[in-house]
């Protein structure tokens, strides 16, 4: 009981060294981007610039996918529409939506938004499937208990199905941003933006030294994400469903 | 329908074994197979009617379409007077608590669906909470206890919403003897106080004996109803008593496996 309550107070955080050592990581991307400026004699705000910029496409394509992915998985997880829907939607998943991409360059220019709306793509199929599979796996007598117990509207969405379908939403995030990643890059040299870390890697494309260290930072910004974030947070979302 | 607390007329069930989507009665080589057949039973207000059966006979299912759980194929379930599907509760046989909700929001769950207010809220689940002694472990979580006090969480929550009708499904099945044992007795100190109409499904004899007003048994599959047996024997009820040996007989010869 005590350690319930204690874990309870740190949410997914074991313990205060576990929760000052994960943040401690942070050092480390800023510290290989201080070492990567001073070797490459590129400015700090303009590597930083590049990050960001990044970032804030994956981050709003990532609350965008999965808001998407969890309102798709809850309303075709079962009965009938799923036995309809699932076939579809895993037609939809395979569909090669880079082949629009110049239909979309055409239409909204090498912009933010047209990385976003791919990088939308990529994330929600994997976060769809897992989340899906999260509330399939429930025991029935759980929902049996729940709808018993006459819950519904808000209270059936806060306290059944966002807590049973918390693994799959985690998963399907550490999947879906992997890929995410990826895709981003490939998208932003494609679609020539005019910043971002693709941008970054095409600028640098005929510099070995400049993209090897580009991408160890890139690998160094990820494993701080998962360990600082996804990693602590599957454990938590696993121990949560455990009986 | 005066003092009915369930009712129900014809009921049968089948379940598809093959990928069609018409839905009929078994017939000898068809793609369904019959759980249920023709059951027609009243559940008076107040009594415990225990479902005894050998396994396969449908008792669950029975139980499951009682609760509005799930739908008969053909025939009809109704509530007695005045009663609705807030007056229903279930105990679960594997005791069905939320993982990720307290003992506290556990027990309180259908209260929380029924916005009871705050400070009602607390009280109702103190008290159904110092019934069970489980009290202390109000901010413990279900993965902590042992499947004895899980159970009683079960029929703490069950209790909470002060239910009309409580179905239990085997519930002390996953439980060591001397757990059950004990359970029981809390069980039939509840009923004596509280008087809520129980139906129950088990596949043992002495626990149908123990606690039944009546006993309905049940065929093997499809599930009938092969006798409706009132309990005559006194309460507290001695498992020692000739009478008691005499009914665990008689429903020996009956249950058939």
């Amino acid at each position: 009981m005590h350690a319930a309550s204690h874990r309870r107070k740190l949410g997914v955080y074991h313990s205060p060294w576990h929760l000052i050592g994960t943040f401690g990581l942070l050092a480390l991307p800023l510290g290989f981007l201080l070492v990567f400026s001073a070797t490459t004699k590129i400015a700090i705000p303009e590597l930083l610039a590049d990050v960001l910029v990044s970032s804030w496409r994956m981050l709003a394509a990532y609350t965008i996918a999965a808001v998407l992915a969890w309102l798709l998985a809850v309303s075709f997880f079962r009965g009938r529409r799923a036995t309809v829907a699932l076939p579809l939607f895993d037609v939809l998943q395979s569909f090669p939506t880079f082949a629009l991409l110049p239909l979309a360059v055409l239409t909204w220019g090498p912009s933010s938004t047209t990385v976003i709306l791919f990088l939308i793509f990529t994330i929600v199929w994997p976060m769809f499937f897992t989340i899906l599979a999260s509330l399939r796996a429930a025991r029935r007598d759980w929902d049996e208990a729940v709808s018993i117990a006459g819950l519904s509207g808000w209270d059936y969405i806060r306290l059944y199905l966002f807590p049973v379908s918390l693994p799959g939403l985690i998963t399907g995030s550490i999947i879906g941003i992997g890929e995410g990643w990826e895709a981003l890059v490939a998208t932003e040299i494609i679609v020539r933006t005019q910043n971002g870390l693709g941008e970054f890697f095409q600028t640098f494309a005929t510099n070995p030294r400049v993209t090897a260290l580009g991408i160890f930072g890139f690998l160094l910004l990820i494993f701080t994400i998962n360990k600082l974030l996804w990693l602590p947070l599957l454990e938590w979302s696993h121990h949560e469903t455990e009986e | 329908m005066q003092n009915v607390a369930l009712e129900l007329q014809n009921v049968s069930k089948a379940y598809q074994t093959k990928g069609s989507w018409s839905f009929e009665n078994d017939r000898s080589g068809s793609d369904h197979v019959s759980v249920l057949s023709d059951i027609s039973l009243a559940i008076k207000q107040a009594e415990i009617l225990v479902l005894l059966g050998p396994s396969g006979s449908g008792k669950s299912t029975l139980l499951r379409i009682m609760s509005g759980l799930d739908q008969p194929t053909t025939g009809s379930v109704k509530l007695g007077k005045n009663l609705t599907a807030s007056d229903i509760s279930f105990v679960f046989q594997q005791f069905a608590l939320l993982p990720w909700l307290s003992i506290r929001e556990n027990v309180g769950l259908g209260l929380t669906a029924r916005h009871i207010p705050r400070r009602t809220f607390d009280r109702i689940v103190e008290r159904e909470l110092k019934l069970f002694g489980l009290l202390k472990f109000a901010h413990a979580y279900p993965r902590t206890l042992s499947g004895g006090m899980r159970q009683r969480v079960g029929i703490a929550r069950a209790l909470a919403t002060d239910p009309k009708i409580i179905f239990m499904d085997e519930p002390f099945s996953e439980l060591d003897s001397f757990t059950a044992t004990e359970l029981r007795r809390e069980l039939l100190e509840i009923w004596r106080l509280r008087k809520p109409t129980i139906v129950m499904v088990t596949h043992l004899i002495e626990e149908a004996i123990l606690l039944s007003s009546r006993i309905a048994v049940l065929t093997p599959r499809p599930g009938r109803i092969e006798r409706v047996l009132a309990n005559p024997l006194p309460r507290p009820r001695d498992r020692r008593s000739p009478e008691f040996f005499a009914l665990e007989d008689k429903l020996t010869a009956l249950v058939k496996p």
